[in-house]
């Protein structure tokens, strides 16, 4: 099959959009699946990616397009990208695989803060972009306004638009007929040395690692020797294939080709998004690769223990396997004096931490205890060196730090013109500082802001949807990390830090979260024997302070022979009811694990 | 069994505790094994006492009489007993036990019930130290109590014991009680101190479960004090006492110095004893068992078989040892670490870690002479640090 029958495009969309389904009416239109399998989202294969209705690992698949007009069979290439902004990085290594992007947007909904930043990426990559307005059959699809959006603000004809319906299988053959006519075929020299990208992987328990890759130039066979450029490893090449959608295994993928590959791989890890693949019999000097690449980078970080300290052997076991399917997850042994042996996990950021947990939870059946999250802070220390901080109770004495720098995230919100107000307000609570506004129609503006990544890993989503009812987006990317004014804050349990409750904030904030936390604490810590302190600490100095009154009273008057058997079975069974508490020592206080989960909740109680 | 053997095994029991179930009329706060007394029913106690003493003495020691150190007679009150039925306990006990050795034998006394003639009865037979249930000394608290005597009863009953020739004296003193201010109980404590004993007891009022009290309680008819103000008026007894000369030497106990109660510090340094009558405890060779509390079921159980033990138990020596400490930290004399380890194989300071963070937070403390003991602080909450321990 020729170069020139052949197109690679992605969907691209704001969560809920319907890329989804949409996706499943071309597969279906092509006969890739049937009737009764379109009625399951092909493309997301994990439960939790349907119920959260996106998507979290690109997929790709390979249509064969009969056009009616020419008679001629066209191998469309869908690749699909994560719908997330945590996944940002990804979501360019797939559009770097295609030469074209539908762009979908809800006409119920107009262009979204994600539309924008995924439009922008298609942009970056030249893509040739063709909008499509779906849900039109819906009563409250605004097809004009949207259309009108679609030129005002992503700069595309509205005349360019296409209308669709996921749903009703409306406008599949326009959608089919624009990715032949309006994007470009694949350019490549088949003859050239190979490079390919790898735009994902993913793990398979029978193939394992499997590489999704989209061939630039030259040609790949099994057998081939190949090199991981960025890494120098070579492994030999044990099947290469296409995705029908299952995986079909095929002799040849050439320049312009998207497939798989498998390989004598055995860890996930030795497979990076956006590297190039090049042939191991060419010097690793003379290939020049293919640009973007970048190692993936978490950035935030949290500690996730056991519950149970019997389940230590069993989360590492999970954490393995999900690492094996997730080459962005990182993690590593951490031991806590409050929690006791855990792990130390980096995500690309907040969703997906959330999704990590979550699968651990209910695939693994591990209930766990999650620190707070936090972003990755470098210092600057006097010695003039400085360190990348990714545990806030790992950072060194403040007084060897000359100084703190914080990751920077520029955000971009879509919010209806009402809620400006209460947006604004939400960016300044958060250390923002205002950038831009541009009006869109009437109705709805852009605002952009640059924020910490601190104060939007912490609950700021959620915030934000309860400020403008829902109807504001976000989306936002890194942009570097700059000097702040921050410390270090300390929670001392009756004299003794808890090493799990140490957070890095800004300095002007500090108080208030400080006090929350201890509040918190001294609801849920029981009386001792003795008055507890509770303190928060930035150094030496304490900036918030809270006490646990002591129990009064526990005492036996009388006890003479008849009544020592009683009296030992009375203190046996107080004993007894505290090892039953799970709990962990902190000095000589014995905190509830309840505890630290309250502690570590990020919901705010306004009545605090 | 000869001494040496059973010494090896344990100290030989040196105190006997001798249990009367009887009373006048019953205590509202009250939880032990007590009844009305009558006439019958004292007569078959009494037969079954005898029978059951015989026996256990027997089992200990079968060629020899039995010559404890200590005896204590304890109720239910003793004293309820008729002079008459007086007379016939006495005789049994001197049938069965040789009192030759014996340094202390306390009786459990109610001001109702000690008449001139009844101390007389207990001065001639050997009693020398009584122990006077006065509890308090205002009728609202008497009455709020269940007690049957009167105020003027409870002030005139240790004069008349001094009378009788009675020189070493305990009162028992209830505090803690619902609506006690602190000037309430500061004038139960003068009252107290102005009697001269040479001991008290002093214990905090507890609601029992099945007690008249506990229920009117759980009516909602009585609030007790707070925890906070029962522990303020503990530390109030522990002061106003030792200022009055009366040293306490554990949690509910004050004496002074010379005259703490011999046979309760046998309890307390978890030594063996020999315990008769419905609801006694006994503890040798390492084996704590304990009689029916019930009455009936303790007589036909002695009918039946001449014992009248419910539960037993055999201490494994971790246990003992546990039990030991738990029971020694009552004293104020505190435990002495090569001492307790030499007696009880136990290293109170590999297994009791607790103590480091209890003595941080002053609840523990070292005495000068080294010491391990609750502190003054620490007993309010002494369950709470005990636990730890057993």
């Amino acid at each position: 099959m020729g170069i020139e029958l052949t197109r690679n495009f992605s969907i691209i969309a704001h969560i809920d959009h319907g890329k989804s389904t949409l996706a499943d009416r071309l597969l279906l239109k092509c006969g890739a699946i049937t009737e009764r399998e379109f009625h399951n989202q092909m493309l997301d294969d994990m439960d939790l990616e349907r119920e959260r209705g996106i998507t979290i690992k690109a997929s790709a698949v390979t249509l064969a397009y009969k056009r009616p007009s020419d008679g001629l069979t066209y191998e469309l290439n869908l690749i699909d990208t994560p719908g997330h902004v945590d996944f940002n990085y990804e979501v360019s290594r797939s559009l770097a695989a295609c030469e074209g992007a539908l762009l979908l947007v809800d006409a119920t909904q107009g262009v979204e803060a994600q539309t924008v930043a995924n439009a922008v990426l298609a942009f970056e990559h030249k893509l040739d972009v063709i909008p499509v307005l779906n849900k039109i059959d819906l009563a409250s699809a605004q097809i004009d306004a949207s259309a009108a959006e679609v030129e005002q603000v992503l700069g595309l004809q509205q005349e360019a638009c296409i209308l669709a319906s996921g749903k009703e299988g409306i406008g599949v053959d326009e959608i089919l007929e624009a990715v032949v006519l309006r994007i470009r075929p694949p350019q490549g020299n088949p003859d050239a040395p190979l490079r390919a990208l790898i735009f994902d992987c993913k793990y398979d328990d029978y193939k394992g690692v499997i590489t999704y890759v989209r061939i630039v130039d030259g040609r790949m066979k099994r057998g081939d020797k190949i090199r991981m450029h960025h890494s120098g490893k070579t492994f030999e090449i044990a099947e290469i294939g296409r995705f029908r959608p299952k995986p079909l295994p095929c002799d040849l993928l050439s320049a312009g080709d998207v497939g798989y590959m498998t390989a004598t791989l055995k860890d996930i890890h030795e497979v990076k998004v956006g590297d190039t693949i090049e042939s191991a019999l060419v010097p690793r000097d003379a290939v020049t690769p293919l640009p973007g690449y970048k190692e993936p980078k978490p950035m935030v970080f949290c500690g996730l223990f056991p519950a149970n300290a019997n389940s230590v052997e069993a989360l590492k076991r999970a954490l393995d396997k999900l690492a094996l399917n997730d080459s962005a997850f990182v993690y590593q042994a951490e031991n806590s004096d409050a929690l006791g042996f855990g792990f130390r996990c980096g995500f690309l950021g907040l969703l997906h931490m959330e999704i990590v947990q979550e699968r651990l939870e209910r695939e693994f059946n591990i209930e766990l205890v999650q620190t707070a999250p936090n972003v990755t802070y470098e210092v600057e220390l006097h010695d003039a060196s400085t360190a990348l901080i990714t545990s806030p109770s790992k950072a060194p004495d403040p007084s060897l730090i000359k100084s703190y720098r914080e990751p920077m995230a520029r955000v971009q919100f879509i919010v209806p013109v009402e809620y400006i107000g209460n947006v604004i307000k939400l960016c300044e609570d958060r250390r923002g500082r205002f950038l831009k506004q541009d009006y869109i129609g009437s109705k709805r503006v852009i605002l952009e802001y640059e924020i910490p990544l601190a104060e939007i890993v912490f609950d700021f989503y959620d915030k934000l949807k309860s400020v403008t009812r829902g109807y504001g987006t976000m989306d936002y990317h890194f942009i570097g990390y700059q000097k702040a004014d921050l410390a270090k804050v300390d929670v001392l349990v009756h004299g003794t830090p808890v090493d799990a409750l140490s957070t890095i904030c800004h300095r002007a904030g500090a108080e208030r979260r400080a006090r929350r936390v201890l509040i918190r604490l001294r609801r849920q810590i029981p009386k001792h024997l003795f008055v507890i302190a509770l303190q928060a600490a930035i150094g030496g100095k304490i900036i918030a302070r809270e006490s646990i009154s002591a129990t009064a009273k526990n005492v036996t008057s009388k006890c003479y022979g008849g009544d020592i058997t009683r009296k030992r079975k009375l203190l046996e069974k107080q004993k007894e009811g505290k090892k039953k508490m799970r709990s962990r020592n902190i000095g000589a206080v014995e905190v509830p694990q309840e505890a630290f989960l309250a502690v570590l909740d990020t919901r705010d109680d306004e009545d605090d | 069994m000869s001494m040496l053997t059973v010494a090896k095994a344990q100290t030989f029991p040196e105190g006997l505790y001798v249990h009367v179930p009887f009373c006048a009329s019953l205590c509202r706060y009250c939880d032990f094994a007590s009844e009305i007394h009558t006439a019958a029913r004292a007569e078959r106690y009494l037969g079954a006492l005898e029978t059951e003493l015989s026996v256990r003495v027997a089992d200990l020691l079968p060629d020899e009489r039995f010559a404890p150190r200590t005896i204590y007679v304890g109720g239910g009150t003793p004293t309820a007993l008729s002079i008459a039925e007086l007379t016939r306990f006495f005789d049994i006990l001197r049938k069965h036990v040789d009192a030759s050795r014996v340094v202390e034998f306390t009786i459990e006394a109610n001001p109702g019930s000690t008449d001139e003639a009844k101390l007389e009865l207990l001065r001639r037979r050997g009693v020398n130290r009584i122990s006077l249930g006065v509890q308090s000394f205002q009728p609202r608290f008497l009455s709020l109590l269940g007690r049957v005597h009167s105020a003027e009863q409870g002030r005139e009953a240790v004069p008349l014991a001094r009378a009788a020739g009675f020189d070493n004296i305990s009162v028992d003193l209830i505090h803690g009680l619902p609506g006690q201010s602190p000037d309430d109980l500061r004038r139960d404590l003068d009252a107290v101190a102005a009697l001269q004993t040479e001991h008290v007891s002093a214990y905090g009022l507890a609601y029992e479960e099945g007690t008249p009290l506990h229920a009117a309680v759980q009516r909602g008819e009585i609030a007790p004090l707070t925890p906070e103000q029962e522990a303020a008026h503990y530390m109030t007894v522990m002061e106003t006492l030792e200022q009055a000369g009366l040293l306490q030497y554990e949690i509910s106990n004050y004496a002074r110095p010379g005259r703490e109660c011999r046979h309760n510090m046998m309890y307390w340094r978890n030594e063996a004893y020999l315990g008769v009558g419905a609801s006694a405890a006994s503890f040798i060779q390492w084996q704590r068992s304990t009689n029916h509390e019930d009455v009936d079921a303790y007589v036909e159980a002695v009918e039946a078989t001449g014992k009248a033990s419910a539960t037993s138990e055999v201490l494994t020596p971790e246990a003992r040892a546990r039990e030991a400490l738990v029971l020694e930290l009552r004293l104020r004399r505190g435990v002495e670490l090569a001492e307790f380890k030499n007696r009880w194989g136990l290293d109170f300071a590999a297994a009791c870690s607790p103590a480091h963070g209890f003595l941080r937070e002053g609840l523990m403390e070292r005495t000068e002479d080294g010491r391990y003991r609750i502190s003054r602080r620490g007993l309010p909450v002494a369950d709470g640090i005990l636990a730890e321990f057993v």
